[in-house]
């Protein structure tokens, strides 16, 4: 079974809504080895596949919330699919889909990152750009040390 | 005293429709009607655009067969060009078409119609959907996910993403196929004919042991309209048109769709923003003719590929010749579909053309008035532009395939409230029953109505003076 596997979700034409695949995409600038990654726009049912070959899962997403400006970590586990729909699929969702079609889910996490502009253009805010930088150490921390990260 | 039967919302059609089923004095049905009732404007609102945005900006009519569209645009606009498109750029093309049928093919038969199949037609709505499926039978659940994966990464792989993709372009496509995705497509190709033939073998089960839904889930004499090679050989982005009869019998061949007015009206009603298109030299609504892959497996003479061919032969020796009518056989001749897709490609990965660098051909504004035509998975679409000297778009008349069917659809509900509605009640399986009749047509609608066999519905029976009989809903 392979070690981890980040997934970044977002628009990368509506500025901070790209913050998922910017992560990706600095984590694939490291070159670390047996990290895999998945930059999408949104996430699809096929994606219980791409996670169920792997120990741990991060999957790293934009949010839009008045409140909070740093990134939160947190801890997740299968959901339920009851309200499970091929428009949007969370993150819990498609946990509870690997274990259903792959009997496996891995230990997995969410990061989210809270966005401020998600005004049509691309490039990153200021705290959007910074929290990314966390969000990418936090994830090299994770595959450096496979202690479970911080939530 | 009639009585009017309304099933509103019907979701799974774009958002916004409603079914009204309408009764006579003795309570049998007497008509039916599908409305839609939202208004988007792509026509008028791209009036004034460059004709070398029409592409991108006509994808975004639909997140499901975006694809179908950056086609049909892209066609209209290399005739306004007057150009001939390169060999490798009209081969991408059609490569980009056939992964685009093979996923929404698959969305349509996996993910929205296989619970009924699979559940039951009575089974409760909380389990008749994808999730079900899921529990039911993981192993379809995963093959149906896959092969609608490989459709879509096709796109991607042509198009840089799924959904949406800018790629063709006035003239030809903007980059051709790389070598590491040719091997992608290859590797994955052996997969994708195991799991369309584990769904032909299933739906043929299913139709043997159901043959009654065969007969009542629409069936009934209507033209037929689609794409055709200049052999007649089943066509999905260039040939020419054919309109064939109930009975098989073709009435106009080879039709350039530059000529599609001289054959196809639209109708307008004023309970439906869905237009409702007909073969005019029958008149409205006489000319309804139905569009898809029934009406293209009627209207070939031939699939130009083995197992597709060997699946014909059966089809048509089972179901009707070149006149199959029930639109419940629908899913069967998507199938059918799916494996010529699967074949198509497999030819194309072994032509050298598509690894060619000449891609596009260039050229200002030659002419001022283009139709692109190109066969969408639900159907033949076109796209009919008319701009100035300079490319500003003046005019655009865009005929989708679900409006084409939107006659039969009609008519499909008509049939099915026909056969199971008998008095003033409302019998519970109506409602499975009236979506699935919908759903055989996988209406463009379809967006955001897909919503795991959760259909928000209300359906009432109301007399003359506005009086409710019965009413049954769900959320």
């Amino acid at each position: 079974m392979k070690r981890l596997i980040v997934l970044g979700c977002g628009n990368t034409l509506r500025r901070d809504d790209g913050a998922g695949p910017e992560v990706v995409r600095r984590l694939e600038a490291l070159g670390l080895d047996e990290l895999e990654t998945l930059a999408t726009h949104q996430l699809l049912p096929e994606h219980a596949q791409a996670i169920a070959g792997f120990r741990q899962v991060v999957f790293v997403d934009a949010c839009l919330t008045p409140g909070p400006t740093a990134l939160r970590i947190g801890r997740i586990e299968a959901g339920d699919l009851d309200g499970f729909t091929l428009h949007q699929c969370s993150p819990d969702e498609i946990l509870a889909l690997a274990a259903r079609l792959y009997d496996h889910v891995p230990e997995a996490w969410l990061i989210t990152i809270p966005a401020h502009d998600l005004d049509i253009g691309d490039g990153l805010s200021e705290e959007v750009d910074r929290c990314c930088n966390e969000a990418v150490d936090e994830i090299r921390r994770l595959w450096e040390t496979a202690e479970p990260l911080a939530s | 005293m009639s009585q009017r039967i309304v099933i509103d919302p019907v979701t799974r059609i774009e958002g916004h429709a409603k079914i009204s089923i309408v009764l006579d004095d003795d309570g049998a049905v007497s008509d039916a009607r599908f409305h839609v009732v939202e208004f988007r404007g792509f026509e008028k609102f791209c009036e004034g655009r460059m004709l070398w945005e029409m592409p991108a900006i006509t994808a975004r009519t639909c997140g499901i067969c975006p694809v179908s569209h950056l086609l049909a645009s892209s066609k209209a606009s290399d005739e306004i060009l007057a150009v001939k498109v390169p060999p490798a750029a009209d081969k991408l093309r059609r490569l980009m078409n056939l992964g685009q049928f093979t996923q929404s093919h698959a969305l349509s038969f996996f993910h929205l119609s296989a619970p009924d199949f699979v559940m039951g037609w009575d089974a409760p709505i909380e389990e008749r959907n994808i999730i079900g499926i899921v529990r039911a039978n993981p192993e379809l659940a995963r093959a149906g996910i896959r092969l609608r994966q490989f459709g879509q990464e096709i796109i991607e792989f042509l198009g840089g993403k799924k959904i949406h993709p800018s790629w063709a372009v006035p003239g030809g496509v903007r980059s051709g196929l790389s070598r590491e995705h040719r091997d992608a497509i290859v590797s994955r190709l052996a997969e994708s004919y195991e799991t369309t033939r584990a769904a032909l073998a299933l739906f043929k089960k299913v139709v043997h042991e159901h043959r009654d839904d065969v007969e009542k889930m629409g069936k009934f004499d209507s033209l037929f309209m689609g794409l055709v090679a200049p052999d007649g050989e089943w066509e999905h982005h260039g040939g020419r048109l054919r309109f064939q009869d109930a009975r098989g019998e073709v009435i106009a061949d080879q039709v350039s769709a530059q000529d599609y007015r001289d054959h196809i009206g639209e109708a307008v009603q004023s309970s439906s923003y869905l237009k409702s298109p007909y073969y005019k030299p029958l008149g409205f609504p006489g000319g309804m003719y139905r569009v898809g892959p029934l009406a293209r497996l009627n209207v070939c003479d031939f699939m130009g590929t083995p197992q597709a061919d060997a699946e014909l032969e059966e089809y048509r020796a089972k179901w009707g010749g070149r006149a199959v009518s029930s639109c419940y056989l629908y899913h069967y001749a998507r199938l059918i579909e799916i494996l010529a897709c699967l074949e198509r490609i497999e030819r194309l990965m072994d032509d050298p053309d598509i690894h060619s660098d000449h891609l596009r051909a260039d050229a200002g504004i030659n002419q001022l008035h283009g139709v692109g035509v190109s066969e969408a998975p639900r159907g033949t679409l076109f796209h009919d532009y008319t701009v100035d000297r300079d490319g500003v778009i003046q005019s655009v008349n865009m005929i989708i395939a679900t409006g084409q069917n939107n006659l039969a659809m009609n008519r499909s509900v008509l049939e099915i409230a026909r056969a199971y509605i008998d008095g003033p009640e409302i019998p519970e399986h109506l409602l499975n029953r009236i979506e699935h009749g919908i759903r055989n047509f996988d209406p463009c609608l379809s967006c955001s109505t897909h919503a795991v066999g959760r259909m928000p519905m209300r359906v009432q029976l109301i007399d003359a003076g506005g009086r409710l009989l019965d009413e049954r809903s769900r959320d």
